[in-house]
């Protein structure tokens, strides 16, 4: 099997998806920042006992 | 307009049942290391028979070690992780215990037949072609789960630890297909369908980046989301770690010609690939400063706090091992 085509075939293919989702989050706008986003991980958690022990839970208000 | 309220419930059953599957896979693949380790040195330990000879016993310990171990702790930061970044349960409960049970399935699998000598003879690819198979289907299942819970997500923003999941899941997905194709011959044996120095290369195009994005890209995605919730304070930079994400996955996938060096493979070949493992120098120290320097203002905290410990010696010894 010729590996330089089918490389470059994907490749492409991948550049493609990029440009195509690139293109289509910038005519979004941005939806967050920088600052806002580092703050993810941080996001308050509060876990309470389930009754099956199954899940944690956890509440915005 | 009143304030709504919103109870969210994860999954963290099938966390739960992954890392107690890494634990477990870390103990058997660790303790055939030791096996064979002592192998080199005693003989005797073959025990008489082929089975639990050094040749078949190490892909057996590097397999466990890489995709068990690694692979069920990877899983379990993923879904732990993902849930709580995008504000949404795992999308199919079904999807999940499928991937864990599966995941288990071909660990088992590979854990008979590579004592028994059945091997595609490639390095950390040595899996017969029907487990290549039910690897490639369970990767799959994967990624459905991961990217239709992404689509249900309630935080429009991916942090930069999604990223790396995404790297990850694409990317293996592209690496391990292509490496795998093979034309079989029986139930247990096929040829590769490429030849010569282009099957070397696409072995070890594969090879290095199953460290990359099977070792390196998810890890990385897990430091991002854990070590800021364990210092308490976000990550040192959040632009770094956009940079270092983008370096990092353009620079890994062209550095595997460097383990063909002095081959038939061609020289420039040989020369981009030793380059562009001395530029993935630069994006894996961005990313081990990165995680070093979130830690700034609670170094004193290593005292009392035995996460942050290891977490810092990990990231440490991550910068130490891409020197």
């Amino acid at each position: 099997m010729a590996v330089v085509p089918l490389t470059l075939t994907i490749s492409l293919c991948l550049v493609f998806t990029f440009v195509v989702f690139f293109l289509r989050e910038h005519a979004r706008g941005p939806l967050s920042s920088p600052e806002r986003d580092s703050l993810l991980p941080l996001a308050e958690e509060r876990p309470r006992l389930a009754g099956g022990g199954a899940a944690h839970r956890r509440t915005d208000a | 307009m009143p304030a709504s309220k919103l109870t969210l419930e994860f999954n963290d059953q099938v966390v739960r049942q992954f890392v107690l599957a890494s634990l477990v896979w870390g103990v058997v693949g660790m303790l055939v290391g030791v096996l064979v380790a002592s192998q080199l040195n005693f003989w005797q330990l073959n025990l008489g028979t082929s089975w639990l000879t050094f040749g078949r016993l190490r892909p057996l310990h590097t397999n466990a070690v890489i995709f068990a171990f690694v692979g069920n702790m990877m899983f379990a930061g993923v879904y732990y992780s993902t849930q709580r970044l995008v504000k949404a349960r795992l999308a199919s409960d079904f999807l999940s215990a499928l991937h864990f049970w599966g995941w288990q399935t071909i660990i088992v699998a590979a854990a008979v037949t590579l004592p028994l000598g059945l091997t595609r003879g490639k390095e950390y690819a040595e899996l017969i072609w029907p487990i290549n198979i039910a690897v490639a289907l369970v990767w799959v299942v994967f990624a459905v789960n991961f990217f239709w819970t992404l689509a249900r997500r309630r935080e429009p923003s991916l942090y930069v630890a999604i990223w790396f999941y995404i790297a990850t899941i694409v990317t293996v997905t592209m690496l391990y297909v292509v490496n795998h194709l093979s034309l079989p011959t029986s139930l247990t044996h096929s040829y590769p369908v490429f030849g010569g120095v282009q099957d070397a290369l696409v072995q070890w195009w594969y090879g290095h980046n199953a460290v990359a994005f099977f070792l390196t890209t998810p890890i990385l995605g897990i430091m991002y989301y854990f070590l800021p919730k364990a210092a308490e304070r976000p990550v040192y930079s959040y632009r770094l770690s956009v940079v270092h994400f983008w370096s990092l996955v353009f620079v890994y996938i062209w550095a595997g010609p460097h383990h063909l060096l002095n081959t038939a493979l061609p020289d420039w070949l040989q020369t981009l690939g030793m380059t562009f493992s001395l530029m993935l120098w630069a994006p894996s120290w961005g990313g081990m400063l990165n995680g070093l320097l979130t830690l700034r203002g609670a170094w004193d905290r290593l005292r009392t706090d035995p996460v942050l410990k290891f977490m810092a010696a990990a990231v440490t010894f991550y910068g130490m091992a891409t020197f």
